[in-house]
């Protein structure tokens, strides 16, 4: 039996002045399901996973999302003064979580991520890969039925990058649905479904322009 | 609102700004400057009630253009932060709100000590000029927030404050935001004044109001996160959805990457 849809896209399209971003996209990842997105630089991709995220509007479609979700944004949504304990209770109290929860919850990720232990730096502070390890513990405090991430390992160590890629089997088993945008093409033998967005607006989804429902 | 998470929100943009050592220093600086470097041409140039008003009034201007530019820092410096905050559970106003929170305080700290410093200087009623420096950081205050609101990068917001600012240093008229407190802060100077405490008071309160509302909206407007359509419908309408056929050339490419069976059994086509 199938199981249910946690992302429904539906004629989605976007423009930037006179460039067109996503012309008409439509797919649906269902919960235990692992979508890539591919293309060129400058193809749409976080675009789209902006517009999947609730972040930015579309010109043109619908999506269907659950109301939680976990975004890891490219761009570290990061507050350069804050540690990373900071950031911590900072994200939890938004989802009603106490500091000790919070803690906990993001501690746990970190650890998985590899997170210098006891690391009292600011976040200005660090390397690009353990800012990125911050940004991506924040999304996934809350867990949900559908993860979004805008190439989440940049930066990262080997040990890190692969454990990141064993997680999205993890994550599937667990009965999420993962969307992950990447570039790792040796990677997409991990995933169920692979979206190409192509410059100018072109897509393909798993080889043909279709609908995976 | 949820008074926790408008809390926390202060309490953690008081760390980050408390760590911003280079800019508290020339935020508390700037109208100390402002106001000595007035001080001193006053004493080339003579002491008349026209140059001791000067002096007060750039002064008080000063610490404006400062708190001004400290909220707008305050609500831009985190902008990446903002909508991933706002997936996280925040409400929109509970951000805005709670950094105006983190600023007032500061403003709080800063005021009261400049109003002192200036009446150890010059002949001032320490209260009416407390007043007014006060009501004049919570109009600035209001001032940032809606240059931040309308210019989201930091250099054209200063230059907007700059603006906003620096025309009332020139000219202060009834129909600007900082005029109830310039009125305040020239009263406590021992000058006549066209308005009485209670109206410049409401002037200035009017004032933050108005501006303080153009600026949540607008930058509400700009932050809020797009509505989700039911993902109950969306899985209708996948069955009924017109499928162009397969690319040879895009097939080539990713094939090797999708399971056959699952590439097979999950697309619908037609």
């Amino acid at each position: 039996m199938d199981q249910p849809i946690a992302l429904s896209v539906r004629g989605v399209s976007k423009s930037f002045k006179r460039r067109r971003a996503l012309d008409d996209v439509s797919f649906d990842v269902r919960q235990g399901e692992a979508l890539a997105v591919i293309g060129e630089n400058g193809a749409g991709k976080t675009t789209l996973l902006r517009i999947c995220a609730g972040v930015l509007a579309a010109d043109r479609g619908t999506v269907a999302r659950p109301g939680r979700l976990a975004y890891c944004p490219q761009e570290a949504g990061l507050i350069d003064h804050l540690t990373a304990d900071e950031h911590l209770r900072y994200v939890g109290a938004g989802r009603g979580l106490t500091a000790a929860e919070a803690r906990a919850r993001g501690g746990a990720l970190l650890e998985w991520l590899r997170y210098p232990a006891g690391e009292t730096a600011t976040v200005r502070e660090l390397s690009t890969g353990t800012r990125q390890k911050v940004n991506l513990a924040l999304a996934l405090m809350d867990g949900g039925a559908l993860i979004l991430l805008d190439e989440p390992y940049q930066g990262f160590d080997r040990g890190t990058y692969e454990n990141f890629w064993e997680h999205v089997g993890t994550w599937r088993d667990q009965g999420a649905a993962v969307v992950v945008v990447t570039h790792m093409l040796a990677e997409l033998h991990r995933v169920t479904h692979v979206l190409e967005l192509r410059v100018g607006g072109g897509w393909a989804l798993d080889g043909g322009r279709g609908v995976a429902a | 609102m949820n008074l926790t998470r408008l809390l926390t929100v202060a309490a953690m943009h008081g760390r980050d700004l408390s760590r911003r050592r280079l800019a508290l220093v020339i935020l508390v600086a700037l109208p100390l400057v402002f106001y000595f470097s007035g001080r001193m041409q006053l004493e080339d140039a003579g002491t008349t009630v026209d140059d001791q008003l000067w002096v007060l009034v750039s002064g008080a201007m000063g610490s404006c253009w400062a708190i001004s530019v400290a909220a707008l820092f305050v609500v831009n410096g985190s902008r990446r932060a903002d909508q991933p905050l706002l997936l996280a559970g925040y409400r929109a106003a509970e951000l805005l709100l709670g950094r105006v929170l983190t600023v007032l305080v500061l403003a709080a700290l800063i005021t009261p000590a400049f109003s002192v410093l200036i009446w150890t200087q010059q002949d001032v009623d320490l209260a009416l000029l407390t007043m007014g420096i006060g009501l004049g950081a919570v109009v600035s205050v209001a001032t940032g927030v809606l240059a931040a609101a309308l210019v989201p990068r930091d250099m054209e917001g200063v230059l907007v404050v700059i603006g906003v600012v620096g025309v009332q240093m020139t000219a202060l008229e009834p129909w600007m935001p900082l005029w109830g407190s310039g009125e305040l802060i020239v009263g406590a100077g021992g000058v006549a004044v066209t308005s009485t405490v209670p109206e410049a008071v409401a002037h200035a309160l009017v004032s933050t109001a108005v501006l303080m509302a153009a600026g949540v909206l607008l930058w509400v407007r700009r932050v809020r996160l797009q509505r989700a359509a039911p993902l109950r419908a969306a899985t209708t309408a996948a069955a009924v959805r017109d499928v162009p056929p397969v690319r040879e050339e895009l097939a080539v490419r990713t094939e090797p990457a999708v399971p056959a069976e699952t590439a097979t059994a999950d697309r619908r086509t037609r």
